[in-house]
């Protein structure tokens, strides 16, 4: 099973009025044939900026400062624009946060499916139609037909969501990157649309990246997880591995936040998540970590493999102190 | 609507025309203030024996065929186009205020009213219902000012009425009514507060076009009585000259014009995107 | 609320709105200070003339009667004499209105097709050259008084250079306007068949139009160029980029929605305009509305006044009675 998505040392950075804010510092991750990895962090963590950045659109202010995506041998990043608009969509499909404003409002739905199934070269006219209907069907939609001549605003925050799905998958991605695809779903349906994509992808055998700050949703659908703290991997396990011993303190809060068995008497970790335009020194836990040393204030510290393929970045643990 | 240092910064970096509309408004200002006074020639007298000499030592813009320093009078003009456009959108601010506090506040029929007033004074074409105005009202500097303040009252009234309705169903305009603020107070202190930002940002944009228009106005006869100096009224006096071939008695006041309004619009442009940025 | 009834309810809302417009023309004349059958008589009126209008208008009756024989008079087209034309105020605008028409049409369009093309064009190349010189020139266009830029170009292309014919008329002196078709000359003259009256009008449009139309289309150049960088930076254009769609098509999707505000723009340009003109009139002595309209200010001919007051208005809310039209053909949020 080969590396399909090798992401190295990526850095994104804000230059905006209130100076610059340093979304990504150094990310490292990757993805192979069939995995499912997620990304897991919170407000601050860079998140949202690391789907875009995967796929080369970081918007202004915005802007890739450094680091590498490869994709089967090409560096995302250094392509050109041509090149890219081939890939995105058709090697890499993308799924985001607000199906409906990732819709044309001016555009009926079918108009817009068949568009992308059309760009990407091998069907036209009447068969990419059929096409269009075909993946409406397949992600849930009913009576396809008809509701190919809806506008996105006719459309249910859900039903648009599974119109998404249905685009980003039509040209049979090998790599699916799932942004925040259920926040502000209903919870019903959010599950809905998970074993949607979890089906879809299983069918298509393709590679999903899944961007969430909902820590179920890693458990119940994702292989592997990486978590994400002030724009770098802090910790990066296979699910179980993570959910049994979590080696990182921020993994742990995270964790001991959502558990129902919370045990009394260990505390979560207090404090806020740096702001992008003031990272401090050294860890960027350093201000709030139970475990600090001196040298976290110092030092950043290096994502280091403490057990077969669970990855760390703490000083502490490092060091093996548990 | 307090600028802190750093995105005063920020502002200039990102559009440096707001320095040079600052600049020129700077200037103008000044000008309406002592331009009829550093003027080398008096501007409203004719100087015999001088009319249409071209531009040179003496007369730095030449003469107009009355005999008149153009110099001397586009540096007079500001005092009085400045006079009539600050006055006049001060005018439509201090009435499009309180109308628009009441037509965003108090829904029901007198809203409705209001903005169905406004929106008919609003389709008059501007310049004809200055013309109109000034034609009823007689042609005087105070008529024009209330021309300008008229003309563009319901564009204050819209954009107060707009903040408030913004304010109105945010959350602390609710804990203030919570814990028993009074109506008025709510709106002196929390409602105009806020929305005072944008209108001063607008007003600098109304100043340029307040001035275009009573140059307009002028230009046909309609606004500012001759010798008062004003660029419209010189452009008129210098028309017939410039198919002659004596381009400066129209061309000077024009550039003048011309800059003038596009320091103001510059200036208030920029203001608006900050007032904007800064309401976010 | 389907498309049918949106077209009702604003076919409706027009006409409280009419009836605004037509009263407060009214109360233009009825609250001057001073005699009004003087005024309206004109200053070279005699005392019995003055009596005689003063009963004509009904001045001798209760202001609610004056506003229903006003009104009844409108809506029969009936907008009093001139006194300094002598005729029927009615008759003199039908007669102008054509080449005011003409004149601010071809500048719309003009102005339009200078300013989307280029708005979209700078939108799609941000900080470029030639983004900046269009920046700078929508903030200049807006800023340059109209009429000044016309005595500029006049004094350099036809003072100087000679190419465009002399500001005086819509036709040359020796030639005979078309029969009145449409009042338009260029189009008559088509119809009638008559070339050299057809390039004649064109030669007389071509600066004034021109004028008008690099004034105008600063505007609409700032919004369709801001409206466009904000549609690219949309977050349907970022999808769209990111499923892989060709530059062209993503362009398309951004200008679709960046349309709408343009128009708004064109439409409420289109409306200035028909006041607007009345200096570039003056100048190029046109022979329209706008100087029609000049002449009745400076000799303070209060019916013509109040005639054209109401005609262009009235010409003001039919466009924006269009651009919403418009707004609903092309938006269907608003049709479902």
């Amino acid at each position: 099973m080969g590396v399909l998505l090798d992401v190295r040392d990526l850095h994104v950075e804000f230059h905006t009025s209130e100076g610059v804010g340093r979304a990504l510092n150094g990310v490292d991750l990757s993805v192979s044939e069939g995995q499912v990895l997620g990304i897991v962090g919170e407000s601050g963590s860079g998140k949202s900026a690391i789907a875009m950045a995967m796929v080369n659109l970081v918007a202004r202010p915005g802007r890739i400062v450094r680091g590498s995506v490869r994709y089967r041998d090409r560096d995302l990043l250094s392509e050109s624009e041509r090149a890219l608009q081939q890939i995105r969509g058709r090697e890499i499909g993308l799924v985001v946060q607000n199906p409906k404003s990732a819709l044309n409002p001016l555009l009926t739905i079918g108009r817009q499916l068949v568009n992308v199934i059309r760009s990407h070269g091998r069907l036209n006219g009447r068969a990419a139609a059929e096409h269009a209907v075909q993946m409406l069907r397949k992600v849930g939609i009913p009576d396809p037909e008809t509701r190919m001549h809806s506008y996105p605003h006719q459309l249910s925050g859900g039903m648009a969501q599974r119109v998404t799905i249905a685009m980003a998958l039509s040209n049979n991605p090998r790599i699916l990157i799932a942004d925040e695809p259920t926040s502000g779903l209903d919870v019903t349906i959010q599950a809905q649309i998970l074993d949607l994509i979890q089906g879809l992808v299983d069918e298509l055998r393709s590679a999903t990246i899944l961007i969430t700050r909902d820590l179920g949703i890693i458990a119940q659908h994702c292989q592997d997880v990486a978590v994400l703290y002030a724009g770098r991997v802090i910790e990066r396990a296979p699910v179980r591995v993570f959910f049994r011993r979590p080696l990182h303190p921020y993994s742990e809060t995270l964790i001991k936040a959502v558990s129902t068995t919370r045990q009394r008497g260990r505390k979560l970790m207090p404090g806020v998540s740096p702001s992008i335009y003031e990272l401090p020194n050294g860890c960027a836990l350093s201000p709030r970590c139970p475990l600090v040393q001196p040298i976290c204030h110092e030092l950043p510290p290096e994502l280091r493999e403490l057990s077969p393929g669970h990855f760390v970045r703490c000083h502490v643990r490092a060091a093996g102190d548990v | 609507m307090i600028l802190d240092r750093r995105q005063l910064r920020h502002l200039i970096r990102t559009r440096p025309s707001v320095l040079v509309g600052a600049a020129i408004v700077g200037v103008t200002l000044i000008l309406a203030a002592i331009g009829p006074s550093i003027a080398p020639f008096d501007p409203r007298t004719a100087i015999p024996g001088e009319q249409l000499k071209s531009p040179g030592f003496v007369h730095l813009m030449g003469t107009d065929d009355n005999g008149m320093d153009v110099f001397s009078r586009v540096i007079a003009s500001p005092q009085t186009d400045l006079t009539i456009a600050i006055l006049g959108t001060f005018g439509a601010i201090a009435a499009g205020i309180p109308l628009g506090l009441v037509a965003g506040y108090y829904r029901g029929f007198v809203s409705e009213l209001l903005m169905r007033l406004s929106d008919i004074v609003q389709s008059f074409p501007v310049f004809i219902l200055g013309m109109a105005l000034v034609v009823v009202t007689g042609q005087e500097i105070r008529n024009v000012v209330y021309v300008v303040a008229v003309v563009n009252c319901p564009i204050y009234v819209r954009l107060i009425r707009g903040q408030v309705l913004f304010l109105r169903e945010r959350p602390f305009i609710e804990a203030a009514r919570a814990i028993g603020g009074r109506d008025s107070w709510i709106i002196r202190e929390h409602i105009l507060a806020n929305a005072i930002g944008p209108v001063m940002a607008n007003a600098s944009v109304t100043i340029g076009w307040a001035i275009l228009l009573t140059a307009g106005l002028s230009f046909i006869g309609a606004g500012v009585r001759v010798p008062t100096p004003e660029w419209g009224s010189m452009i008129a006096v210098g028309a017939k000259n410039v198919y002659t071939g004596e381009w400066w008695p129209s061309v000077f006041p024009g550039l003048a014009l011309a800059f003038t309004v596009l320091g103001f619009a510059l200036l208030g442009e920029a203001l608006v995107h900050l007032a904007d940025r800064t309401r976010r | 609320m389907t498309a049918g009834r949106y077209v009702i309810r604003r076919l409706v809302l027009l006409v409280p709105q009419v009836l605004g417009v037509t009263t407060i023309v009214f109360f233009l004349i009825r609250l001057l200070p001073g005699d009004p059958a003087y005024m309206i008589a004109g200053s070279l009126a005699t005392k019995d003339v003055i009596a005689s209008v003063r009963r004509q208008l009904g001045l001798d009756r209760p202001i609610w009667d004056q506003y229903i024989i006003y009104l009844d008079r409108v809506a029969h087209g009936d907008l009093g004499k001139s006194w300094l034309t002598s005729s029927q105020v009615t008759q003199d605008i039908l007669q102008r209105m054509p080449a005011t028409l003409e004149l601010i049409t071809l500048a719309l369009i003009l102005a339009f097709c200078i300013a989307l093309p280029l708005g979209m064009l700078t939108a799609l190349r941000p900080g470029t050259v030639i983004d900046r010189l269009a920046s700078a020139y929508g903030m200049l266009a807006g800023a340059m008084p109209d009429f000044w830029w016309a005595l500029f170009l006049v004094f350099i292309l036809f003072g100087k250079l000679r190419v465009v014919p002399a500001p005086i008329g819509r036709l040359d002196i020796a030639l005979v306007p078309p029969p009145q078709v449409t009042g338009f000359y260029t189009v008559d003259s088509i119809i009638a068949g008559d070339w050299p009256v057809f390039w004649s009008a064109l030669a007389h449009l071509a600066l004034p139009t021109f004028t008008l139309a690099f004034v105008y289309a600063g505007p609409i150049l700032k919004m369709a160029r801001s409206t466009m960088s904000q549609a690219l930076l949309g977050n349907f254009v970022q999808y769209a980029r990111a499923s892989g769609l060709p530059g062209h098509v993503v362009a398309r999707y951004a200008l679709r929605n960046a349309l709408l505000p343009v128009i708004t723009m064109t439409g409420i340009t289109y409306g200035y305009l028909i006041g607007g003109a009345v200096l570039i009139e003056q100048i190029f002595a046109w022979g329209g509305l706008g100087q029609y309209a000049v002449q009745a200010i400076t000799s303070s001919d209060y019916m013509a006044v109040s005639g054209v007051v109401l005609t262009t208005t009235m010409f003001s809310l039919l466009v924006y009675l269009a651009v919403d039209l418009i707004y609903l053909a092309v938006d269907p949020r608003i049709r479902y």
